[in-house]
């Protein structure tokens, strides 16, 4: 007999020190009463076989589709629902305190059927109050009731009743079940008793007499060991037929005697332990070790937890349902008030990152996740960094240091170089370069004593940088220019290149490049207008997703087949190969959908990201495949607002209806997933977080829709779902109706042509009388008709003088712009002359001051007259450029008169001399022996300051200009201006004296320069013709009548 | 002791002025070029001033001073230029690069006041 006694009852407490914060879930969703659930009070929640969510509550069951709640009012004979059971044979059971139904979930239309009735009294065959059903391993279910438990098998249903001293006064959770092996059976009541129930005498034997000094809530198996949840905490149990071993699991952070309602396995090593106040809590079991944290630090009273299908963690609470989901990206906060990361850098080998945040540098152990704090005071502000093997260079404000972890070596200050230093960069070689704001190109530092060469424009750098990046291949530098934003040099040259990179049009202003990868000969490009994909001197825009396709990109980095694009609408992974996209956000567990630049790494099996709100890592195997989304389940369809009744698929909807289509993908929370749909052979919608879509606008026929659906995180799009329906034609468009209005027609058609054969004789009769009343009226519009034609006549001549007086306006204009662009050059020519008389003024005053001597002293002698000769050219030159001006910019046009064109081009050169120099090369080669026209000279100073400006604007390197004029015969007179620059293209030589044509940028050309020259030779009965070549250069032929 | 002054301009009569507008009160060496600006700086470790014109063939006055610099970066370097304040003369100002900006016409007392004030 002592077999069926207690043998053992130990309570031992077990304690484990708390290490680390184990991944927190991730609050996503609550719902209360008011987003219409009709109470908060929420007992147990489970998921169907499609995927819906049901809830049961002490106010009836509902369903949950993602978007909304439906109560389903007669389900049940009671509205206390108590707990959901899943049978082995795929029965979805429901108790409630008046018995069991059974749920038959469908899209359109749900049943219920009564599993077992139930009672208000203790009557045989009927349930009372059942609380919580188990499955034995012989088939049989066992259902608890306050003070029994029911046996039932195949409508034989068999009541346990106890001893009193057995019963629980609870009417919550009476007693929960465990099968300790094939013959036996534990019951184990909510006091603390245990009970053996024996398959073969069908009898139930106490194992002790006395009940515990906790109340036991819930049994539940998991890793190889039985835990119980009871109101003294987590515990765990041993027991077989005959005896029983209770022991204490301490956890740290937590009460000793807090209460656990029911225990959920959320993970793989994961429970959730629901329990009330704050101490609904994960466990993380490592080896022998627990480790716990709260979920929720509210004051609430969980009931049960459910796990669903996608993941993620359902509560039901006093307080309505919670979700929660496991993120993918942790955060890991610092031990700082500040959070803002600036730059991660990766230690190669070493299991080691470092990081930067304003004031400090830490370091990250990629295993353990610890980090550590090695450098840096409140006087840093830490920017950028990079790594070579051997020691770490970081930039603070305008310094560079040189750092072996927690060892500053070396510090050298900038600032009298530049202002902050935002980009630090070691590439392959391991040189070090940086770059610093608002100074021209990069500097190159020794890694000895931190000195620099600059590369600057000697080494054909032009430009402020924004950022460096470095390949197999070379080093490229991205510029704040949207002509030239690019550089790249190789490893083996020491010069920068400009690549041909041409951004359309309405990308260029204000176009920065933030982020650079490169693969083989593919270059990708993140600029704050999206991101472009550069292959073969050909720049294309890319079009992965809309909701990242036109954000700015921060990062680009390339990972095996993966590139990861930081965007501001978060972090993309996308497949170069396949083309799927995985979409990271906060989410995701993002701290913020920005990632920093420099501030993401994949390092040893781990991505980790800053952001302005913290540090974050998540797990991910290197080319880790993506994950399928489900497909979207179509839930409701409405035609003009109401719904049919038989089928969701093969719809029939009359023409010009609106259909409105409702779906879900019956994964959660919904705030997750994008959809898109595909009506027929159209384009793929992009993607949006709406569940419904609405149509309007279709044809008569058979149409396809296909919906597909994605979830953010590591999942591409799922399979889609496709929906059919038809669409009736327009009533006008019937048999029925075509016949009808053919016999309408023919009949008509019979009963006219008996009418009017009648009508016809009369007709012929007017005729006659009608054509003279006619051939009057004519004669009467023809004469009003050449009054019109006088009166417009005159109109249009009006306008057309208007036209010319506009077109004499928009010419002084062109004028008035070129002098704007010479007027710099023009003051800086006056002031050299101008500063060499000053400067005589002061020699002479020197000069006269010692003038005693001047006698004795010839050398002095001979300075003053230097001096004077100097200040009289000074003179001269001024006089020279004014008189110049003076001619180019008179405003009416003169009476014709001799001029020499000689003097002319002399004249225009000068005026042009601030813009030639350093340019072009003048070769003057005046040749011709008669030289004088008739003419008007300010026009022709135009005529040649804008074609010789032309030239200008033609050749980028120091090259030639040749002017000459020659005598053609003995009447004409030829100037020819030759540039040997990048030509003018066939296409558009046709178009060359088109006003307002231009090549030139707007604001820049006007594009009446040629158009200007063009009516300036012909009022002086001239030609002009060009002759060009792409690359070798343009002559202009101008010919003029000698006077 | 006069104090060391090197005047860069690549137009002749500039140069000559400004040396004679000084005799007595400055030590001007002149450069008509960049390049001999460098040389001259090489040669003389003990000049105290340099003043640049800005446009010249083949180097300007910026990158004169940006390279001058890595040879003395203890004296003040000057711009003399005929332009106003540009944008890229702002930089140079703003960034350090140039110490001072003046002129063309030039001030000869202004010139000879900075001196005083800012060489030893």
């Amino acid at each position: 007999m002592s077999t069926k006694q207690l043998l053992s009852y130990f309570s031992l407490i077990i304690l484990f020190s708390w290490q680390m914060a184990t991944a927190q879930l991730h609050h996503t969703n609550t719902f209360r009463s008011s987003d219409g659930l009709d109470t908060d009070i929420i007992k147990c929640i489970t998921q169907d076989s499609i995927g819906f969510i049901w809830i049961g509550t002490d106010d009836g069951l509902f369903r949950y589709d993602g978007f909304r709640f439906k109560r389903y009012s007669n389900a049940a004979t009671s509205k206390f629902f108590k707990d959901f059971f899943k049978t082995s044979d795929g029965r979805l059971l429901a108790i409630h305190d008046l018995g069991i139904i059974e749920i038959k979930s469908g899209i359109m239309k749900s049943e219920f059927i009564q599993f077992l009735p139930g009672e208000r009294t203790i009557t045989e065959g009927a349930l009372w109050y059942p609380k919580k059903i188990f499955e034995d391993s012989h088939g049989y279910l066992w259902i608890s009731e306050p003070q029994s438990v029911v046996r039932y098998k195949n409508g034989e249903f068999r009541r346990f009743q106890f001893d009193s001293k057995y019963n629980s006064s609870s009417f919550v959770r009476s007693f929960n079940f465990l099968q300790t092996d094939e013959n036996h059976l534990a019951i184990v009541s909510n006091t603390g008793h245990f009970l053996t129930y024996n398959y073969q005498s069908s009898r139930i034997t106490p194992l002790n007499d006395k009940q515990s000094d906790f109340v036991i809530y819930d049994i539940f198996q998991a890793f190889n060991n039985t835990y119980l949840g009871t109101d003294q905490g987590l515990k765990t149990l041993k027991i077989d037929s005959l005896n029983y071993e209770i022991k204490s699991i301490r956890l740290d952070k937590l009460p000793l005697n807090f209460s656990i309602r029911d225990i959920v396995k959320i993970g793989g090593d994961q429970l959730l332990l629901c329990g009330d106040q704050n101490n609904t809590t994960i466990v993380y079991k490592s080896g022998k070790n627990y480790q716990a944290s709260q979920i929720s630090k509210n004051d609430i009273f969980v009931n049960q937890a459910y796990k669903a299908r996608d993941g993620s963690i359902w509560l039901s609470t006093d307080r309505g349902v919670m979700v929660y989901n496991e993120p993918i990206f942790k955060p890991i906060p610092l031990d700082d008030l500040n959070q803002y990361i600036e730059c991660i850098i990766p230690l190669e080998n070493q299991n080691e990152l470092l990081m930067l945040n304003k004031a400090a540098v830490y370091a990250i152990d990629s295993k353990s996740n610890d980090i550590t704090r090695l450098a840096g005071s409140t006087s840093d502000y830490f920017l950028s960094g990079d790594a070579t093997n051997d020691y770490q260079y970081v930039s603070s404000t305008y310094s560079i240091v040189k750092i072996d972890r927690d060892r500053i070596l070396n510090r050298k200050d900038f600032s009298d170089r530049g202002r902050y230093i935002f980009n630090v960069l070691a590439d392959k070689n391991e040189d070090i370069w940086i770059s610093q704001e608002a100074t021209v190109g990069l500097k190159l530092i020794n890694k000895n004593d931190l000195s620099f060469t600059t590369y600057a424009e000697s080494k054909g750098l032009t430009e402020e940088v924004t950022s460096i990046t470095s390949t197999e291949m070379g080093i490229y530098v991205a510029c704040p220019d949207g002509n030239n934003p690019l550089f790249f040099k190789s490893y083996n040259n020491d010069h920068f290149q400009a690549l041909q990179v041409n951004f359309p049009n309405k990308y260029q202003l204000g176009l920065t490049i933030e982020a650079i990868a490169s693969l083989d000969s593919i270059t990708w490009l993140g600029t704050n207008y999206g991101l472009f994909k550069y292959y073969r001197g050909e720049l294309s825009k890319m079009q992965i997703a809309s909701a990242i396709d036109n954000n700015a990109i921060r990062i680009l980095q390339l990972d095996g087949n993966n590139l990861w694009i930081g965007a501001t609408s978060g972090l993309i992974r996308y497949d170069l190969i396949s083309k799927d996209y995985a979409h990271f956000t906060e989410s995701s567990g993002l701290p913020v959908n920005t990632i920093n630049t420099q501030c993401f790494q994949v390092y040893d099996d781990k991505i980790w990201v800053g952001t302005s709100e913290g540090l974050a890592y998540a797990d991910y195997m290197k080319n880790e495949p993506f994950l399928e989304s489900s497909a979207p389940t179509v839930l409701e369809v409405s035609i003009n607002g109401s719904k049919p009744t038989k089928s969701l698929d093969n719809v029939s909807v009359d023409y010009n209806t609106s259909l409105e289509i409702l779906f879900s993908a019956l994964t959660y929370p919904n705030s997750d997933i994008q959809y898109s749909y595909k009506l027929d052979n159209n384009e793929w919608s992009s993607p949006e977080n709406l569940n419904s879509i609405n149509l309007n606008q279709y044809s008569p026929g058979y149409h396809t829709l296909q919906i597909k659906s994605k979830r953010m995180g590591n999942y591409k799009w799922s399979e889609s779902t496709t929906f059919h329906f038809e669409v009736n034609p327009p009533f006008y468009k019937t048999p029925i109706f075509i016949l009808f209005v053919s016999i309408v027609l023919v009949g008509a058609i019979l009963t006219t042509l008996t009418i009017t054969r009648g009508i016809e004789q009369k007709r012929q009769a007017n005729l006659k009388m009608m054509v003279d009343e006619q051939t009057k009226e004519l004669s009467e519009i023809k004469s009003n008709l050449e009054i019109a034609v006088k009166d417009r006549t005159a109109e249009l001549e009006m306008a057309m003088t208007k036209l010319k007086e506009t077109q004499n306006h928009l010419i002084q204009a062109e004028k008035m712009a070129s002098l704007g662009v010479l007027t710099a050059g023009i003051a800086h020519e006056i002031n050299n002359p101008v500063n060499y008389l000053k400067g005589g003024l002061y020699s002479l005053e020197k000069l006269i001051i010692e003038t005693e001597k001047l006698k004795e002293d010839p050398e002095t002698f001979e300075q003053l007259q230097e001096v004077m000769g100097f200040m009289k050219l000074g003179m001269d030159r001024i006089t020279h450029i004014v008189n110049g001006l003076g001619r180019y910019s008179r405003k009416e046009s003169e009476e014709m008169r001799p001029c020499n064109l000689h003097e002319i081009i002399d004249n225009s050169l000068l005026i042009l001399e601030h813009e030639l120099k350093d340019k072009l090369e003048v070769v003057k080669k005046l040749e011709a022996q008669q030289f004088k026209i008739v003419g008007d000279e300010g026009t022709l100073h135009q005529l040649f300051v804008n074609l010789v400006t032309n030239a200008i604007h033609a050749t980028s390197d120091f090259n030639q200009l040749i002017i000459r004029t020659y005598n053609s015969d003995n009447e004409r007179i030829t100037v020819e201006i030759q540039d040997n620059g990048s030509g003018i293209p066939k296409e558009i030589m046709d178009k060359l004296f088109d006003p307002f044509y231009t090549t030139k940028a707007p604001g820049v050309g006007t594009g009446l320069g040629l158009f200007i020259a063009k009516r300036v030779v012909t009022e002086h009965d001239g030609s002009i013709d060009f002759i060009s070549e792409i690359d070798v250069g343009t002559t202009v032929f101008i010919t003029f009548n000698i006077a | 002791m006069l104090a060391k002054i090197l005047y860069i301009d690549d137009e002749y009569p500039n140069r000559i002025m400004f040396k004679l507008a000084y005799r007595g009160e400055l030590d001007v060496i002149l450069a008509k070029s960049a390049d001999e600006a460098l040389t001259l700086l090489k040669e003389n470790p003990d000049i105290e001033i340099v003043i640049t014109d800005m446009r010249m063939p083949k180097k300007d006055g910026l990158q004169l001073v940006s390279e001058a610099r890595l040879l003395n970066d203890k004296i003040p370097y000057c711009l003399l230029t005929g332009f106003g304040v540009t944008p890229e003369i702002q930089n140079a100002l703003d960034s350090k690069l140039i110490d001072q900006y003046f002129k063309k016409p030039f001030e000869k007392d202004q010139i000879l006041n900075y001196i005083k004030k800012n060489v030893a």
